[in-house]
């Protein structure tokens, strides 16, 4: 069977670079798995709003590009949606690890696909049973 | 998908062709003809698409400011925290 990973948007966003961003090579190397189809990566679908907030308002990148990008890595990846008969196994999520619920959005993808989020996000990869550091 | 219906003429040898081809694939003669003379779009390898994935990537980081993945990340999901 197949590996496994959920995509956080921490790790989706240095697939579209900022300058000087860190881990890059690293980062690629999951996307090329992806594409290869060597691994699954599985994203709920709020990450390309997460994508589309960081690139346009914080790092001002053309808008139109922004789009076709994210829909590009979106293409890729096996998307889950929001189910909102999820909101009780969030909060249990947000309570017991003191994260947002959109962290909490990534941990439950992954606790029910039974693998892990891929991260360079400190305050979720010491959770180790379900983050991996990228 | 929008039709349109016409007639069109064939050669009765090339009719036959193209009725036995049909035939042998289990297509129309209309699926196949349209097989025929639709432009095929060009496969490429997935390591040409990583190629063309990349660069459009780097495109949009060309115009993009610098702002820290993890940091722009963990800022929109803390905002609303007291």
């Amino acid at each position: 069977m197949k590996r496994k990973v959920v995509v956080d948007a921490s790790l989706a966003l240095k697939w579209i670079p900022g300058p000087r961003e860190e881990k890059v090579g690293e980062a690629k190397k999951i996307y090329q798995k992806v594409t290869r189809g060597e691994i699954e990566g599985w994203a709920p679908n709020f990450l390309a709003l997460e994508m589309l907030n960081i690139l346009i308002r914080k790092r001002r990148a053309d808008p139109d590009l922004a789009v076709k990008g994210i829909e590009m890595i979106m293409e890729k990846l096996s998307v889950r949606e929001l189910d909102l008969r999820e909101l009780p196994r969030w909060k249990i999520l947000m309570e017991k690890y003191g994260v947002s619920s959109y962290d909490s959005l990534y941990l439950r993808l992954a606790s029910e696909l039974g693998c892990k989020v891929v991260s360079c996000d400190k305050k979720l990869i010491h959770l180790k049973g379900l983050v991996e550091e990228l | 998908m929008n039709l349109i219906r016409r007639s069109i003429s064939f050669p009765e040898d090339v009719y036959e062709t193209l009725r036995l081809e049909a035939f042998s694939r289990r297509v129309s003669v209309n699926q196949l003809i349209t097989e025929k003379i639709r432009p095929k779009k060009k496969k490429i390898s997935v390591e040409e698409q990583l190629k063309r994935d990349f660069a459009f990537f780097d495109k949009i980081a060309a115009g993009s400011v610098e702002y820290d993945a993890v940091r722009a990340v963990r800022e929109e999901r803390d905002r609303d925290e007291a």
